[in-house]
């Protein structure tokens, strides 16, 4: 039966067949295998044959059971797009050092979508097949221009009322323009927030800093706090960007979310797009994936103990990663994908209606580079945007099975492509992975997951789960009552 | 199956009845078997009845001076210890030798119709090995639903054998289950190889639905184990072919394995094996075997005892339990297993086969512990009181 294999640490041989089934081997046993000379009525042969790595019996079972898990893997692809991001202002009153969102100042009204073009955002969003919707208000800050906000919820809940899909709101906000009238909307109309913290004071106000000069950090507080009274603890979910200060401090970070009591952290290298590549703080967000890496597993191990000492907090990346590795189901991660997620699983609409696969393509766009555009909402159909030979393009370069490099990688079943970042950074849609740090990044973390895994300590496998299946750890330990 | 006897009179043929102590009982259609509480009460029996034929027959318990009415159909010095078993709404089948086989107890959760003693493969485990059918079986199973009481019928099992070997005839066993007992839950027990039919499955899961549940035993992560168990080659796909059709169709089904020496080692691969093929089952019952039949044949090559392979079943427990596959611990005694394993234990054997060997008597779990086999012939020698 097919399956893709390569030399990890330790002499050893990590082996993983289509749908994502794994094993390790020593190098010998390894070369028995690849050459016809393991007695099949072995352990190690029943190991590899339950798993459907060889057969030595029936063949067209075996592919047939194959079969399925591969469709149920991919299944993310029945749904089509789900994730609509709308760009309701450019505005900002913040102007963070690492911002790829190219804000503008908060008295340009110029850069505001216009109600009639958010009208037609919700038109097209609403003509997607997929059965559940998320729309996710963004920006600039998307506070600053409420009112269309307003405009598109109304109007997507009232094109649902025929349509019937599962609808879901969220606002990416910096949190420091919230007020009760907000929140109370938020709360009638079932929206959550989601917003940016870095981590403790010094290092979250290095780089989120108010238009002004000053930082963020103290209003911010303020705001979570106020927030969560009205919305309820979990209606605010932060996300952190990963400066090259940060590295030092991620078991800082992990705590102060873990104080806070959010439910989970997601550990993100910075995207080196927009401002993050200006002279004055490149050096913040310029540096060597290497260390991002290490940084990354050793606040893993950091997130695995807290769990374990009964603090809950999920690494929100990892956790994304191990149901790639431990279920036989699919994970949609429009960020990693393959065929890529931009466009197909995940759609950005800017506030002139322009619609791109994702917020990089839009920042190329706004830097003079429209390769990615792929129509306007006020002038395209459904059709033209969606089947555009762009997205078409991007389709069939960002699956991993034919990529270079990626075609013989064994994770590749973990993994996917971004093609998008390939043409910033590379300058080609394909890509060279033995110089991205996008696939060193992958390519570490997954393995360092599947070698925990692998070590099947209990405690550690404990905590995985219970990120997987959102559980605590006493349900995933089956300490219930005993009926008795 | 609970079986009594005493001494038959006027007896012609067998035939099935419910168990009635009141009179009042004896105008609902159904052949009643009137219970006497002493020979008295059968002197002072109202006779008008055997007229309108609803009653078939009388059970008398042991007494010193009785002489059976002529012409009417009784059993009569049966132990009262026996007598003391049946309960009203008992459907029993009497034989005019005087055997009384209790076919279905009322109250109990165990009751299953034997739709077959055939069976198209051998385990080598196997406790009630396959057997030729008596000619009425499937008349009398027929005339079994309709005996039952549809308000207090909860559950009922379909077993065998291979009740799938019935073919056509199953579906209409299972139809007749759907419209005599709407609400009963039938748990029917196949190894799933016919049901690779897609048809087959169809009309089965079309004439149970909704309230039908499927189990099926699948013994190994691969098929060179499966079917050396199962004593038939090419039954491991086959069955798995079966449970993704029953999948497609929508059919809850749950999986069983019997632990021994032939399943024990690999547990945790069956587990996996489980989760990534077969994630759709509603439970995987990990279950201790009756030393009975063919696995007392067997038993020198089958036989570990459960206190040896606790690790290897905790493993596998925790492995499914994990990921959310609701898991089951069969014919297991609280003593041998480790407290993290109590809350997947359940009391599962069957009400007549549960026995309590003396250990049992100063154990303070004993109530919540299904205890053992009686009918099996080797258990754990770590079998101890619990304080």
């Amino acid at each position: 039966m097919p399956f893709r294999f390569s030399p990890v640490a330790s002499n050893r041989m990590l082996v993983v067949n289509e749908v994502g089934e794994f094993i390790f081997l020593d190098r010998q046993t390894f070369e028995r295998l690849v050459s016809y000379d393991l007695a099949p009525n072995t352990g190690i042969f029943l190991d590899l044959k339950g798993k459907h790595f060889v057969t030595d019996t029936a063949v067209t079972p075996v592919i047939d059971l194959l079969a399925t898990k591969y469709r149920t893997k991919r299944e993310f692809l029945k749904s089509f797009t789900g994730l609509h991001m709308v760009v309701v202002t450019l505005r900002c009153n913040q102007r963070c050092n690492y911002c790829h969102a190219s804000s503008q100042p908060t008295d340009q009204q110029r850069w505001d979508m216009t109600p009639e073009t958010a009208v037609n955002v919700v038109h097209k969003i609403m003509e997607s097949p997929s059965e559940v919707i998320k729309i996710e208000f963004q920006g600039g800050e998307p506070l600053l221009n409420f009112e269309v906000v307003k405009t598109v919820v109304r109007e997507a809940k009232r094109l649902n009322r025929k349509k019937n899909k599962h609808l879901d709101f969220v606002i990416c906000t910096n949190l420091t323009l919230v007020d009760a009238p907000t929140l109370e909307y938020c709360k009638k109309e079932g929206i959550t927030l989601s917003t940016s913290l870095d981590g403790p004071k010094e290092i979250h106000d290095r780089h989120r800093l108010m238009r002004t000069g000053e930082g963020s950090y103290d209003r911010f507080m303020q705001n979570l706090h106020f927030s969560r009274s009205i919305l309820g603890h979990d209606g605010v979910n932060p996300l952190m960007t990963a400066s090259q200060e940060s590295l030092s401090h991620f078991n800082e970070i992990v705590d102060q979310y873990a104080a806070l009591g959010f439910q989970g952290i997601f550990l993100r290298h910075v995207n080196p797009y927009g401002y993050a590549q200006n002279d004055a703080t490149i050096q913040s967000f310029v540096y060597p994936m290497e260390d991002f890496v290490e940084a990354y597993k050793k606040a893993l191990l950091y997130i695995i103990e807290l769990n374990l000492a009964g603090t809950p907090l999920v690494e929100g990346y990892a956790c994304i990663l191990l149901s790639r590795i431990l279920t036989p189901f699919c994970t949609g991660f429009v960020d990693l994908q393959s065929p890529t997620g931009a466009g197909i699983n995940g759609v950005i609409y800017d506030f002139n209606g322009e619609v791109y696969p994702c917020d990089e393509a839009r920042m190329l766009a706004k830097m003079g580079d429209r390769r990615f555009y792929l129509g306007n909402v006020n002038r395209d159909s459904y059709l033209d945007i969606f089947t555009s030979p762009v997205l078409q393009e991007l389709i069939e370069v960002s699956c991993v099975e034919t990529l270079p490099g990626c075609h013989s990688c064994p994770l590749q079943p973990y993994c996917g492509a971004d093609p998008v970042r390939n043409y910033a950074i590379q300058g080609d849609l394909v890509g060279h992975r033995p110089t991205s740090d996008f696939c060193m990044k992958h390519k570490a973390i997954i393995e360092f997951l599947l070698e925990l895994i692998d070590q099947d300590d209990p405690g550690v496998m404990d905590v995985f789960w219970s990120w997987i299946t959102n559980r605590t750890l006493a349900e995933v330990r089956g300490e219930a009552p005993c009926s008795n | 199956m609970l079986e009594l006897s005493g001494t038959p009179s006027a007896i012609t043929r067998p035939f099935m009845g419910v168990i009635s102590t009141k009179t009042s009982a004896w105008f609902n259609g159904k052949p009643v078997i009137f219970l006497a509480g002493s020979p008295d009460n059968l002197r002072r029996l109202p006779f008008r009845p055997w007229g309108r034929k609803n009653l078939a027959a009388c059970i008398v318990p042991a007494a010193s001076k009785f002489t059976p009415p002529p012409k009417i159909p009784c059993i009569f010095d049966v132990p009262r210890d026996y007598c003391a078993d049946l309960r009203d709404g008992d459907v029993v089948l009497i034989a005019p030798d005087g055997r009384i086989m209790v076919v279905y107890k009322a109250g109990s959760p165990y009751n299953s119709i034997l739709a077959t003693n055939r069976c198209n493969s051998l385990c080598v485990m196997c406790p009630q090995p396959p057997d030729r059918d008596p000619d009425d079986l499937y008349e009398n199973n027929l005339q079994l639903i309709s005996l039952l009481d549809p308000k207090t019928t909860e559950e009922l099992g379909i077993t065998g054998g291979e009740p799938t070997l019935l073919g056509e005839d199953l579906i209409t066993l299972v139809q007749t289950c759907r419209q005599k007992l709407p609400n009963t839950v039938l748990t029917l027990l196949t190894n799933g190889r016919r049901l690779k039919d897609l048809e087959f499955a169809r009309a089965l899961v079309k004439a149970g639905s909704p309230n039908l549940l499927i189990e099926t035993p699948l013994f190994a992560d691969n098929d060179t184990e499966h079917d050396a168990v199962m004593g038939a080659k090419g039954s491991f796909y086959e069955t798995l072919q079966g449970l993704h059709n029953l999948a497609l169709l929508g059919q809850p089904v749950g999986l069983r394995t019997i632990l021994h020496a032939m399943t024990i080692k690999r547990l945790t691969q069956y587990a996996a094996f489980i989760y990534q093929n077969l994630p759709f089952v509603f439970q995987v019952a990990f279950m201790g075997m009756e030393t009975r039949g063919l696995a007392s044949k067997n038993l020198a090559q089958l036989w570990v005892d459960p206190f040896d392979y606790q690790d290897q079943l905790a493993h596998a427990v925790r492995y499914l339990a994990r990921r959310m596959v609701p898991v089951s611990i069969y014919n297991h005694q609280l003593c041998l297993l480790p407290r993290e394993l109590w809350p997947f234990a359940r009391k599962s054997i069957t009400d007549w086969k549960q026995a309590y060997p003396p250990a049992c008597d100063t154990c303070s779990q004993r109530e919540c512990c299904g205890g053992i086999f009686g009918t099996g012939e080797k258990h754990s020698a770590f079998l101890r009181p619990i304080s």
